[in-house]
């Protein structure tokens, strides 16, 4: 279909009534059963691991503040507490940094170092270092030391969990010409080389361990943010709902900003991100976090960074992951619209790049944006037009009526989701046909799913209707 | 003919004097009462450190062997027994490999693997892997995931303990290449620029128990000589055959048989036990110098014809043997041997250590004497050769003043006495390894004579010297 007619009938569906009013009352009411429905309304808030906290509770929590910002109804309000006081009193330090978090193995690397003894033949065993993220079998990774051995003959081996002495194999046949070990589990080693009686080889192995991500404390912690928000910028909420708002600043500012300050690096003069953790199992220890990862905790703080009181620091922190990922953007001159990688770091003094970003990620990143362009930090009018665009042009497969969008922001692999997904239909504020193809998904969904999205729409909508009104959500 | 008459009245009163000097009958009573007052008559049997037991008890308990087969009275059999009881009590299997033994983490070594994490400079930590050898700065390690972090600056770094959140070091000044020290016991050092944000990991292992067959041999050999005193003579039944029994199939099992998992074959040079596959360990799974896998060797030299005994015992023995005699070098000129501490193969090349030292060639020596008086491998040839080298390498030739070198190779200082147990068995083959024993036995005080009764008396016996009868 050629594009101006796309735009024509776009245009048309807009102007249908029963596409054009949402009953937000019905919508409201019809989602507040659908979430009692969720675990009798806990959602994933008593949840300990912080993956399932981050993606599974962290849309919950957010569907709960988008929905005050659109009905202006304390329940939602309530319901944040709710959830929040159960999520912050699973809070644990196990690391004794000092600070509270939640943490997760889900993320997290087996990692195996071999190394040939003091043998006397030249065999050798590689490869030296393994770090294996993802596996059907890693689970199985026991954190053991295990002793590749032969002990009657060069011919054959076995493997001794040295932690148990349970032979985890006996009599294996050995190849000089190089023998694949794939019994220490789910690793691979090959050996090679003449061996001789009495060689052995070692192999120590780190099992996943849990460990806390920024991002999944941005996840939990950006909703929070905005009950913050609304409570301090409304003064008619202050009785009920100030002292709460205190505290979670309080709670807020300890154990997720500030801890996360040693995770901080600075990229002057275009601002800064953080870095994931040092702990061993990291899938890449140090390493500057992907955009979403970095950006979504980034979110919090544009949020935060523009209250009165707030440690000042925080915003900054906000303004320099703007300004870096803002610099990180590739314009699209034909299309007026921007892409950028899922990753963009610095490591051995060089510039590096992952693939394009993904669009389910990339909703994390739009959100940022979103929420910087509203406080007048670094992104502006013309930038969110150029990210509408990417979702408009690049990235949607122009059929009006039965709108898709592709898998990644340059428009590469075309069809793979609904033009209703959160934060991306926030662009909305910036350009109507946003809303237009999110009402044209929504038309798709039955009553169970449209109660489920109504959050998303309803947000839609609202910005949709309030374009550019950055300072008073 | 004046000359010979003098000559054989001068080795008369010499010998009339030696045997004056040894009266075995007073020696033992009084080594008796010696040994009651060291440590209760406990010796150090009841310790449950390995290296205690190897170097403390065992030549407490050898002492009781050498008393036994000078006096033949059976109060030392028992002291043997009551000993080894004790040292079988404290025996655990900490590592869970089934077998009972004996730990220390004297000689275990700390260790450190550093590296880079995904940091923005190309700044490098170094070194990647260290090993602290020393016992007691080895000690200080803990065994730690540290984090060394440019949190906030380039020109100054925190340490952080990641097993407790503790920051152990704050904004010590970086200067490139400088070593740093603050993770005990290492030393480390950074190269490059680093940038704000780097960060580095330092994995550390701690001291660990290891087991140690050297200190098995040391106590496990006096208990063979027991063992096979008790198998062999119907009258020691009744008093000491359970306990013999009992202690053979302990040492057949937690001995031998643990053992066994470290053997390394070396084909037609014979072979030896390595060390235990550790990373605390200081060469793991290398083979062991020969004083360690000769300790323990000597036992099976003596248990391997006694009923019961595992049966690969005699051939370890031999092979264990063979392999030490392998690495004995010819010094023609003097018709003496000499040795390194340690010879090995590794990555297909032999290596070897420095010429043995006098210290750990005790028990070199003493596996070159129950392998010969057993017709294993070392011949009266190899026998005179191992004399000569303590009589024509090491001793300073002087009679009056007798001491010996600090080596095989006869390096100096002269630091120790011809006195010393072990070397002083030679005297089976040479009169005048028992004289300078003697002479530098006499220029003891009597307290100290008594403390040196079992290793004099030992190698008179084996010098064919008479002993002085009870009622001459």
């Amino acid at each position: 279909m050629s594009r101006h007619i796309a735009v024509l009938l776009t245009a048309a569906l807009s102007c249908m009534p029963a596409l054009a009013q949402l009953d937000v009352s019905a919508l409201s009411e019809a989602y507040r059963a659908y979430d009692l429905g969720r675990n009798q309304g806990l959602g994933y808030a008593d949840a300990t691991d912080s993956a399932v906290l981050a993606w599974q509770e962290g849309g919950i929590l957010k569907s709960y503040i988008d929905m005050w910002e659109v009905t202006r109804d304390v329940y939602w309000l309530d319901r944040v507490v709710e959830h929040f006081e159960m999520i912050a009193s699973n809070a644990t330090d196990p690391d004794g940094d000092g600070y509270l978090g939640w943490q997760t193995a889900e993320y997290s690397a087996g990692i195996a170092y071999a190394h040939r003894l003091h043998n006397v033949s030249a065999a050798e065993i590689g490869p030296a270092e393994q770090r294996i993220k993802v596996h059907e079998r890693l689970g199985e990774c026991t954190g053991h030391t295990y002793l590749i051995e032969f002990e009657v003959e060069p011919g054959q081996f076995r493997i001794r969990d040295w932690d148990t002495q349970e032979m985890v194999a006996d009599a294996v046949t050995y190849d000089p010409a190089g023998t694949r070990v794939d019994q220490i589990a789910p690793f691979t080693f090959t050996l090679t080389g003449q061996t001789h009686q009495g060689d052995r080889f070692m192999v120590r192995t780190i099992a996943p361990q849990d460990v806390e991500h920024i991002a999944h404390e941005g996840m939990i912690i950006y909703p929070v943010a905005r009950f913050i928000e609304a409570i301090r910028t409304t003064p008619a909420l202050q009785a009920r709902y100030g002292a709460k708002a205190d505290a979670y600043l309080a709670f807020i500012t300890r154990n997720v900003f500030e801890k996360n300050e040693r995770h901080w690096v600075n990229i002057e003069p275009l601002g800064g991100a953080y870095r994931a953790g040092p702990w061993p199992t990291e899938r890449a220890p140090n390493v500057m976090l992907p955009h979403n990862q970095s950006l979504s905790l980034g979110r919090a703080w544009l949020v935060l960074g523009s209250l009165e009181g707030v440690n000042p620091a925080i915003g900054e922190r906000a303004r320099q992951m703007a300004g870096l990922f803002h610099s990180l953007l590739m314009v699209d001159d034909a299309a007026d619209a921007c892409t950028w990688h899922y990753m963009d770091w610095l490591e051995y003094g060089e510039g590096l790049q992952t693939a394009t970003e993904d669009t389910m990620h990339g909703h994390i990143d739009v959100g940022f944006a979103v929420e910087a362009a509203r406080r007048g930090i670094v992104f502006t009018t013309r930038d969110m037009q150029r990210l509408a665009n990417t979702w408009l042009k690049l990235m949607w497969n122009q059929d009006a009526e039965r709108p898709r969008m592709a898998g990644r922001v340059d428009g590469t692999e075309p069809g793979k989701h609904p033009a209703l997904l959160t934060s991306w239909t926030e662009l909305a504020e910036w350009d109507p046909q946003v809303r237009t193809l999110a009402r044209a998904a929504w038309a798709e969904l039955d009553a169970t799913e449209q109660a489920r999205w109504a959050p998303t729409m309803l947000l839609c909508e609202t910005r949709g209707s309030h374009p550019g009104n950055v300072t008073n959500p | 003919m004046r000359e010979l008459w003098m000559l054989a009245c001068l080795l008369l009163l010499l010998a009339t004097t030696a045997r004056a000097q040894l009266d075995i009958e007073a020696l033992n009573t009084a080594y008796k009462a010696f040994d009651a007052g060291r440590r209760d008559g406990k010796g150090y049997s009841e310790s449950p450190d390995s290296g205690s037991l190897g170097w403390g008890e065992g030549g407490v308990i050898a002492s009781y062997a050498k008393m036994w087969e000078v006096t033949g009275d059976k109060y030392w059999l028992g002291k043997i027994r009551d000993h080894f009881r004790a040292i079988m009590a404290t025996a655990t299997d900490p590592d869970g490999d089934g077998f009972l033994s004996w730990q220390t983490a004297t000689y275990s070594c700390a260790v450190a693997y550093a590296e880079r994490l995904h940091n923005i400079s190309d700044a490098r930590i170094e070194p990647a892997t260290q090993k602290n050898t020393n016992g007691k700065e080895a000690a200080k390690c803990s065994g730690h995931t540290y984090v060394i972090e440019f949190r906030d600056v380039s020109t100054a770094f925190n340490i952080i303990d990641l097993d407790t959140g503790e920051t152990v070091a704050y904004l010590v000044p970086f200067e490139a290449g400088k070593p740093f020290a603050q993770i005990e016991p290492f030393a480390f050092s950074i190269a490059g620029e680093p940038k704000q944000g780097d960060r580095f990991l330092v994995r550390t292992y701690a001291p660990e128990g290891l087991e140690y067959t050297v200190h098995q041999g040391m106590f496990i050999y006096p208990v063979a000589l027991f063992i096979e005193a008790v198998k062999k003579d119907p009258a020691l039944q009744a008093e000491f055959g359970p306990d013999a029994e009992t202690f053979l199939q302990f040492v057949n099992k937690h001995v031998f048989e643990k053992n066994e998992q470290d053997w390394l074959d070396m084909g037609e040079s014979g072979g030896a036990y390595r060390f235990q596959p550790r990373i605390t360990d200081r060469f793991p799974n290398r083979i062991m110098p020969h004083n360690q896998y000769g300790a323990l060797a000597r036992a099976w030299l003596v248990l391997k014809d006694v009923q019961g005994a595992h049966p690969l015992m005699a051939q370890r023995a031999e092979q264990m043997v063979r392999y030490f005699h392998t690495f004995l070098i010819h010094d023609e000129g003097k018709d003496a041997y000499n040795w390194s501490y340690w010879d090995w193969i590794e990555y297909g090349e032999p290596g070897r250590a420095f010429w043995e030292d006098t210290s750990h060639g005790t028990i070199d020596i003493s596996l070159a004497v129950e392998a010969a008086r057993r017709g294993v491998i070392f011949t009266d040839t190899d026998m005179q050769r191992l004399a000569n080298t303590w009589l024509k390498v090491m001793w300073n030739q002087d009679t009056t003043a007798p001491m010996m070198a600090a080596a095989v190779d006869g390096r100096e200082p002269y630091k120790f006495s011809p006195l010393i147990g072990d070397w002083t068995e030679l005297s089976q083959w040479d009169r005048q390894v028992y004289d300078l024993a003697l002479q530098a036995y006499m220029g003891h005080d009597e307290q100290n004579r008594t403390s040196w009764a079992p290793v004099i008396l030992l190698c008179a016996k084996r010098a064919g010297v008479e002993p002085v009868p009870a009622n001459p």
